[in-house]
């Protein structure tokens, strides 16, 4: 607890000497322009909405809170403000005193093409322009074309037809990015940090697209402000709520249908959103005439809520809250059931012109149940991860060449690995692993600076302190032997509130860009992460029932060092207007966390004893190329990469390539405007296979034939490429002028030439002929074949109609 | 782990039945590797003459000849209170080795097992564990629910002794041979009453346990089974999970493919060449039930 204190007390400190500093910076020669950018038509804030003046050939975006400023020689200015798909704004700016204009910028109808050009220069320009690199956008207009799986328009799907994301197989939950495992991506919606995201076993994933303003992924280049997680940031932002007009969007699809609502409750000044979806393919089982049918149940829903007060011009306040869960179930006899639920408070609030402050509180809770029940025998297991945060962040618009950001944030979390309740025989066992507490506090300072009118830097400290408390026990391991279980030499308890280990880290972030001409840039940069709790899984995917665990005295934490390296460049002319990006990375990863072969990770009093830790690399070249607009837009990613790992008792402390090694990756999504009312989509992947580990021989034993792999390998074959191709037609019937009620229909195929992409390859014993009977049905051949998993195997189409009123 | 295993299934049957998933054989080349020592040794004391069967491993894909028994090796079963067996090929059979009479032996008496083959000398140590047994073994007429057919099924009821850390492995045979059907490694391979050492110390065998002597399809009147109850050590339960992870590997929620660690050891830290399999002491309680 004093270190808490004195960490807190550090921090204040350490605000306050920022604040001094700037304070004496003395302007009187400038002034401040700035506000906040919203749209016309809904009143939503416009992240990453440009800010151009003329005179000066200066810009500057908004922040993810649609606030922007500028600070300028006093003077009379011709300022432009632009969005992609919004008619730019021109605005005759006398500044000889600090400003605030607040401005509404009116979406663009399709079809005028002239305008939309310069809102998207903007949005291009950004490429070239900003210091980030690493970074993929996607907004929700982009990911609701591509053509979706049983209808569902899906966030974490999309991005993985970006260059540097990609996915272990059809069905497996998370995303891998540059080389890195999924837990090593921090997914924040609205500032909260979701532990699993996927529905369905990871089929879907968790965000209610009805619901999400914007997506943003950060692979590399990192700033300060954001650390936990040493591979890519995802950072999902729920809409405000359209505080204009009601409005009423939804679909109905094959599988699940999907409704929100979004106003008004005080025009201009607040509004809500709310957005809820559900499967209900179980709807249809009490119709069924299986008596078991009847009484199951198998479904996810999901709900997003957000309200929004702008209390005055300097004061603004969002809550928003997010609660999903997944269950199936037959009758009473069988039960599970798993979800996130998150909450967030935010308070931003404007110092002055130049000071943009906002504090985030949040509650962040994934749990799941099994329940197994008959009369007198049963099974039920829990498990969960909570966290409570408080987070402030300022951003200090220092003059036109530096942005400053600073702020901290303490995290608390509460472990539950296990409890299970055995009942046998009508008598009961409980056992509980005992709940694990830890605290990551983190402070941060970045400057963002403009150095020439061609170079900027992003340079920043990120610290980061984690804390793993008691009550719980210390287990003391001996040395690692390869293969076996480390021995345990003393066991350890330590107290309510005493620490069981500690760990710090500096994490330096940098970032650097120059512009080689009005239309190219190189951008180079480097990030250091630590990431202090981990998520075990010794699956082929993740399941819903992997544990998150905390780093101990025996688990280290992760550390990530990447550098990267990229050229950027536009093509924009009158009828052209291509995007183009290539990075290099390379990634060096520490106490990546593996596995001593048939280690049991659930409901393990002495799980560290079973973990190996070793080092992980990752290199990689990305290329990308976005066309925007004209009838025919889309984009083209190819990734070639490699991603290994080196631990000691694993493939004889060689390096050997991770599961979600690919070597190559490719993504081709286009979108036709066929004619007025239709439009085709598609998009085509092809991957690599990735990695598995093959048997050279088989021992007999016991009359079982058992897989063995004589030079003891880890990953020694690959997988037959993964490819795909899936379309879809939207069909938009005219709309009535004078009636609100708009509607489309989305027809898809998914996977339209129906290969059966693996995604494993088993090795078993030949089964039993099934027609033997009598007393020759017990015996089993004695010989072995390879069997070939796919998950979807088939084409699947679906239909969905989507509306809004 | 069987938990998982039944886990797997109902998640198969969940959401994969929504989809298409399908499993098809496929021809894959292998890796050469080296063949290598495979040691079955499972001894049981009280038991008569017990067997070690000793074999070089064979390709993965050599299907047309079981794996060929290894002659010329030199076995000894010692134990620390100073017994010794020694086990002599059979000549009928090569690659089998017989013990003279019958192992005897006390709870926690530490056995060990040596093998000299081609100038390697490998051993391995295993201790009697005390014994489980069996209560009760019958037969009961099921109705159909919750997936499961109708029909006649066996129960197997025991009780773990009080106290974290008693293997077991429940073996059966159907009408005199081993039922292999459903790849299970005979039926279940308990820790204290349980899938996991502890979660259910000293109860009866937990449910799906007293239900694993039994597949899908319910037994037919007139089939007798013969149910042994083996009381193992921890290191050949470690072995038997291992396998058994190993032997129903498919599905979305696949464990990677990985060795089965044995427990034999080169007594030559420094030698290359290793043994693979596992020598184990047990106990065994066995019931027989006629289906009527």
């Amino acid at each position: 607890m004093f270190k808490s204190y004195y960490l807190r007390r550090s921090f204040i400190g350490f605000v306050l000497l920022v604040l001094t500093l700037l304070s004496t910076h003395a302007q009187n020669t400038k002034a401040t322009l700035s506000g906040y950018i919203k749209g016309a038509a809904d009143g939503e804030s416009l992240i990453g909405a440009g800010i151009y003046v003329e005179e000066l050939q200066k810009g500057a975006s908004s922040n993810e809170y649609g606030f922007y400023s500028l600070s300028l020689p006093k003077g009379k200015y011709v300022v432009r403000f632009l969005y992609l798909g919004h008619v730019t704004q021109t605005q005759t700016i006398d500044l000889n005193r600090d400003q605030t204009v607040n401005v509404e910028l009116a979406e663009e109808s399709i079809r005028t093409e002239e305008v939309v050009i310069t809102g998207e220069k903007a949005e291009v320009e950004a490429n070239v322009k900003s210091n980030q690199m690493g970074i993929n956008k996607l907004d929700i207009k982009t990911i609701n074309k591509i053509p979706p799986l049983l209808g569902e328009v899906d966030v974490i799907r999309s991005l993985q037809l970006l260059p540097g994301v990609s996915t272990v197989g059809e069905g497996a939950s998370g995303f891998n990015v540059r080389g890195g495992s999924i837990d090593q991506n921090l997914i924040l919606l609205d500032e909260a940090p979701v532990y699993n995201s996927s529905h369905l076993f990871g089929f879907f994933s968790v965000f209610n697209p009805d619901a999400v303003k914007d997506v943003k992924l950060l692979k590399g280049g990192i700033p300060a402000q954001y650390g936990g997680r040493i591979s890519s940031l995802l950072d999902i932002r729920m809409k405000d709520g359209n505080n204009k007009k009601f409005e009423l969007n939804g679909g109905i699809g094959l599988l699940s249908s999907r409704f929100s609502v979004e106003g008004p409750i005080i025009k201009d000044k607040a509004s809500f959103i709310l957005a809820g979806r559900r499967t209900y393919f179980d709807l249809f089982f009490p119709l069924s005439n299986n008596e078991q049918l009847k009484t199951s149940v198998a479904y996810f829903y999901d709900l997003t809520a957000k309200v929004n007060y702008k209390i005055d011009d300097r004061n603004k306040v969002f809550v928003s809250g997010y609660f999903g869960r997944d269950k199936f179930g037959f009758g009473s006899a069988f039960g599970f059931e798993w979800g996130n639920a998150t909450t967030s408070l935010r308070w931003n609030h404007v110092f002055g012109s130049r000071l943009f402050s906002n504090v985030t509180a949040f509650y962040s809770n994934y749990d799941y149940a099994l329940n197994i029940q008959t009369n007198d025998d049963g099974f039920n297991w829990q498990s969960k991860i909570q966290n409570l945060s408080v987070k402030p962040e300022f951003t200090y618009y220092v003059d036109d060449k530096n942005t400053i950001t600073f702020g901290g944030q303490i995290l608390h979390y509460d472990f539950l690995p296990g409890k299970t309740t055995i009942l046998s025989a009508g008598e009961t066992i409980v056992n509980r692993l005992s709940d694990k507490y830890a605290f990551e506090n983190s402070i941060y300072l970045s400057n963002e600076q403009q150095v020439s009118s061609k170079l900027s830097l992003t340079y920043g400290l990120r610290y980061s302190n984690f804390m793993n408390q008691g009550a719980s026990t210390r287990l003391i391991l001996g040395d690692t032997v390869p293969g076996i279980k480390r021995p345990i030499r003393d066991v350890q308890t330590v107290a309510s509130g005493k620490t069981l280990a500690q760990y710090g880290n500096f994490e330096p972030r940098f970032a650097a860009k120059y512009e080689l001409t009005k239309n190219s840039s190189v951008k180079a940069s480097y990030n250091r992460m630590a990431q202090y709790i981990h998520l075990l899984s010794n699956t082929q995917a993740s399941v819903p029932l992997d544990v998150w665990t905390p780093s101990s005295n025996n688990i280290k934490p992760q550390l990530g060092d990447q550098v990267s390296l990229g050229y950027f460049k536009n093509f924009v002319a009158k009828e052209i207007d291509y995007e183009f990006s290539t990075e290099v990375f390379y990634k060096k990863m520490q106490n990546q966390i593996d596995f001593i072969d048939g280690a049991d990770l659930l409901l393990n009093k002495e799980l560290d004893a079973e973990l190996l830790s070793g080092d992980g690399r990752a290199y990689g070249i990305e290329f990308f190329v976005q066309k925007r607009k004209g009838k025919l837009n889309g984009w083209v990613s190819y990734t070639l990469s490699q991603t290994e790992r080196l631990v000691s008792g694993i493939n004889n402390r060689t390096w050997y390539p991770t599961r979600f090694d690919k070597r190559h990756n490719l993504a081709v999504v286009t979108n036709y405007q066929l004619a007025k009312q239709w439009s085709v989509s598609s998009s085509f992947v092809f991957g690599s296979g990735v990695p598995g580990t093959f048997p050279t021989h088989r021992i007999e034993y016991q009359g079982f034939i058992i897989p063995q792999n004589s030079d003891n390998l880890r990953n020694n074959y690959r997988l037959p490429a993964y490819h795909r191709l899936d379309l879809s037609v939207t069909y938009e019937p005219k709309n009535n002028e004078n009636r609100k009620w708009k509607g489309s229909w989305t027809f898809g195929l998914y996977n339209v030439y129906a290969r059966r992409n693996p995604f494993g390859i088993y090795f078993r014993q030949e089964p039993p002929n099934a027609d033997a009977s009598g007393p020759d049905r017990v015996t089993q051949s004695t010989n072995t074949q390879a069997i070939r998993f796919a998950v979807l195997g088939t084409v699947v189409p679906s239909v969905t109609y989507n509306f809004s009123f | 782990m069987q938990l998982i295993n039944n886990f797997r299934l109902l998640v198969g049957i969940l959401v994969l039945g929504f989809f298409t998933s399908c499993e098809d054989p496929i021809s894959v080349e292998l890796d050469e590797g080296k063949s290598q020592l495979a040691v079955d040794a499972l001894i049981k004391v009280n038991d008569g003459i017990q067997q070690v069967r000793l074999t070089l491993t064979n390709k993965y894909f050599d299907n047309s000849k079981p794996a060929q028994g290894v002659s010329g090796a030199v076995l000894v079963l010692t134990s620390n209170l100073g017994k010794s067996y020694p086990f002599i090929e059979n000549p009928a059979t090569p690659g089998n080795y017989l013990s003279a009479d019958t192992i005897k032996g006390q709870t926690g008496e530490v056995f060990s097992l040596s093998i000299e083959y081609q100038g390697q000398e490998y051993f391995a140590l295993s201790p009697l564990v005390r014994g489980t047994v069996i209560d009760t073994l019958f037969i009961e007429d099921r109705i159909a629910e919750f997936g499961n057919t109708a029909g006649k099924f066996a129960q197997l009821i025991a009780r773990d002794s009080v106290g974290v850390g008693d293997f077991c492995w429940i073996k059966y045979r159907l009408n005199g041979k081993p039922d292999l059907r459903y790849n299970r490694l005979g039926a279940a391979f308990p820790a204290d009453a349980a899938f996991a050492p502890g979660s259910a110390d000293g109860l009866e065998f937990i449910f799906p346990i007293r239900n694993s002597i039994n597949g899908d399809e319910g037994y037919l009147i007139g089939d007798v089974i013969d149910v042994d109850l083996l009381s193992i050590d921890a290191e050949q339960w470690r072995f038997l999970k291992e396998m058994e992870i190993q032997l129903n590997n498919s599905g979305l929620f696949a464990d990677p493919i990985a060795n089965v660690r044995g427990n034999l050891f080169n007594k030559n830290p420094n030698s290359k060449v290793q043994a693979v399999g596992c020598f184990g002491m047990a106990r065994v309680s066995r019931a027989q039930v006629t289906v009527q």
